[in-house]
Formats: structure tokens, sequence, C-alpha cells
């Protein structure tokens, strides 16, 4: 689990949220994913892009708002839908 | 006719993923092999490798898999590999498996590979000896994805990796993240040795398809790009690469 942060100071300024949140989904055995898009905007993250299960999802609000205490949390991620296979196939000739 | 369904990041936690176990269960009626182009688990613990393998012992067809940054973060990889193993999975990081498949013989040269970039804009060996180290395993792992390919003796060859060969199937991806998602130096050992087709995962946000610059096909296909729980893709004997 990630350290909570203080939201004064450096924490406070969006660019440092953003790194910090990012840092934090990637790591966090909760989420860890590398590929989750995360913004600051006015006094908002959002979190966008696609996870693998909706307690992944769930979990990168949590896990935001522990690095980002000042901010609102916007979870704007898509969990991953299953369509049936086989799918298209793509032939090599 | 080589029938491969393959896919890469399925990120497989402690808890179930029934939607790709009852997928990889079914493929027996439109698939030969399945190719896994590494992030096999969510961070490579032995519960999760555990439970990637008893998906994989219900798969109906041969596994051919690289293992992914994500397979490596517990520091775990000899379990991982050892549990995999254990229910058939041929693990490939340096090395070659070859499968006969309806009279074709479908040879698979393995490595997770690693970082650095796209020439032009991509890290040196030189300086600091992080970077130096950083460089060199990419160089190292180039080397032995050549070496495998050039050792194949199968009438078609796959280079199946994790990281990316080239910089058109991570578009999509922030421009600034491309030397921590792939390097040019796989590419240039894939068109030495050559291959009929180049497989990666790694980036969830790039592009499927994509072309080495001697002319080998590079498809991605990370889960969360495809959207699906495999590709399918066939090979026939009149495949020119």
């Amino acid at each position: 689990m990630s350290e909570p942060r203080r939201p004064d100071g450096v924490d406070a300024v969006p660019e440092y949220v953003v790194a910090h949140v990012h840092e934090a989904l990637a790591t966090d055995p909760r989420v860890m994913e590398q590929g989750i898009e995360v913004v600051a905007t006015g006094g908002t993250v959002v979190l966008m892009g696609r996870v693998f299960s909706q307690g992944q999802h769930d979990a990168a609000s949590e896990v935001a708002q522990e690095q980002a205490p000042g901010f609102a949390i916007r979870n704007d991620l898509e969990v991953l839908d299953h369509p049936s296979p086989p799918g298209p196939v793509e032939q090599l000739r | 006719m080589i029938r491969v369904a393959a896919v890469g990041d399925i990120h497989v936690g402690e808890e179930p993923d029934d939607a790709l176990a009852e997928d990889f269960a079914g493929l027996g009626g439109c698939a030969d092999v399945l190719l896994l182009a590494g992030d096999l688990t969510r961070c490579g613990t032995r519960a999760e490798a555990a439970r990637l393998a008893s998906i994989l012992e219900a798969t109906p067809v041969p596994v051919v898999a690289v293992l992914g940054n994500h397979d490596h973060h517990a520091d775990r990889v000899d379990e991982v590999v050892d549990c995999l193993e254990a229910v058939g999975v041929t693990v490939l990081e340096g090395g070659t498996t070859v499968l006969e498949i309806d009279g074709t013989t479908l040879g698979v040269a393995g490595v997770k590979g690693f970082g650095g970039g796209f020439a032009g804009a991509c890290a040196s060996d030189f300086g600091e000896p992080e970077m130096k180290a950083f460089v060199r395993h990419t160089k190292d792992v180039a080397e032995h994805l050549r070496q495998g390919l050039e050792s194949l003796d199968a009438d078609r060859r796959i280079a199946l990796l994790h990281y990316s060969p080239v910089a058109a199937t991570l578009h999509g991806e922030p421009l600034e993240i491309f030397p921590f998602l792939g390097s040019y130096l796989l590419a240039e050992a894939i068109d030495a040795a050559g291959a009929d087709l180049v497989l990666h995962g790694h980036a969830h946000r790039g592009s499927e398809r994509g072309v080495t610059p001697g002319g080998v096909r590079v498809r991605n296909v990370a889960r969360p790009l495809i959207g699906r729980s495999f590709q399918r893709f066939e090979l026939d004997s009149a495949l020119v690469s």
C-alpha cells in the first residue's frame, strides 16, 4: 500500500499530484496498472483508461484519493469487456 | 494452415478471471497453439502463478509463453516459471521451440525484450553504470533473440516478445514513454535473422499493427488493446514475409 500524502505544500501542486497518483496506481498491489491516464483539472483528479476488473476500478479511486487528499476524484476508468470468442482472424499470406 | 491464438498482458491476479479461463478452455475449436506475450500475472507472486497455471492446465492446445515486467516484480521468476512448466507450458527466455501442426513446422523464438527506444531517439551504452546496464540488457536480449531465430529449423518462424521492436505499435501511448516500451535493437535482430511474424504486448494503449524496417509484420496483442481474450492469426504455406 502506498503512503498517504498530506494536502499541503508541494503535495497540493497539480503536476506533482498527477505524478504521485500515477506512481501509486502503477505500484500499489490493489491496482498495479501502469497504463492509467491521470489528469488534474481544477480541484479534480480524473482517471482514464482500461482496467481488468471492477475491483481494480474501485481500488483506483481509493489509491488516488490517498495520494490527492485535497482533490475530488473522478473515476472514468473502463472495465475491460469480454466479447465472446473466437473473434476475427487475420490471415497472413 | 497454422492457426495461432495470441494475447499478452492478461495480468492474472489472485482473484478468479472466469472469462479468460472460459475463453482459453474453448481454444481447441479455433486454434492450434496459444502464444502468450508476457505480463501473465499482476505482480509475479506464486499465488498468481498458481491461478494462471490452473487456467492454462485446462487449455486444450499447446501454450508457449514469454514473461513480462509484471512477472518480474515480486522477484520470484523461477517460481513463476516452475508453476507454468509444471502444467506443460513452454516458457521461453532466449530459447526456442518447434511445434508440428498440420504437416507444417512452427518455430517460436521468445524473449521478454526490454526498453531503450528507437533509432534517432534512444538510450546509448554510455555514462553511468546504471545506464550502461540498462542498454546492455537490451543488447543481450536482442542477441539471444537473433540467435534463437537463426537456430530455428522450421517452416514458419514467430518472434514472441513482451516489449515492442517498433514504434508503430506504440502509437497511442505518450511519446515520452516510448523508450520504456521497446527498442529498435529487437527489430534489428529480427530483421537480421528473419521471421514471419512478431507478436508483443506491453503497450496497452498502443496500436495493433506495425512492420519492422526489414518488412516483418508486427502485431501488438496486449489484451486491453485488442479488447478480447486472444487475437487469432492464420499462417498458410504460401506466406511471404
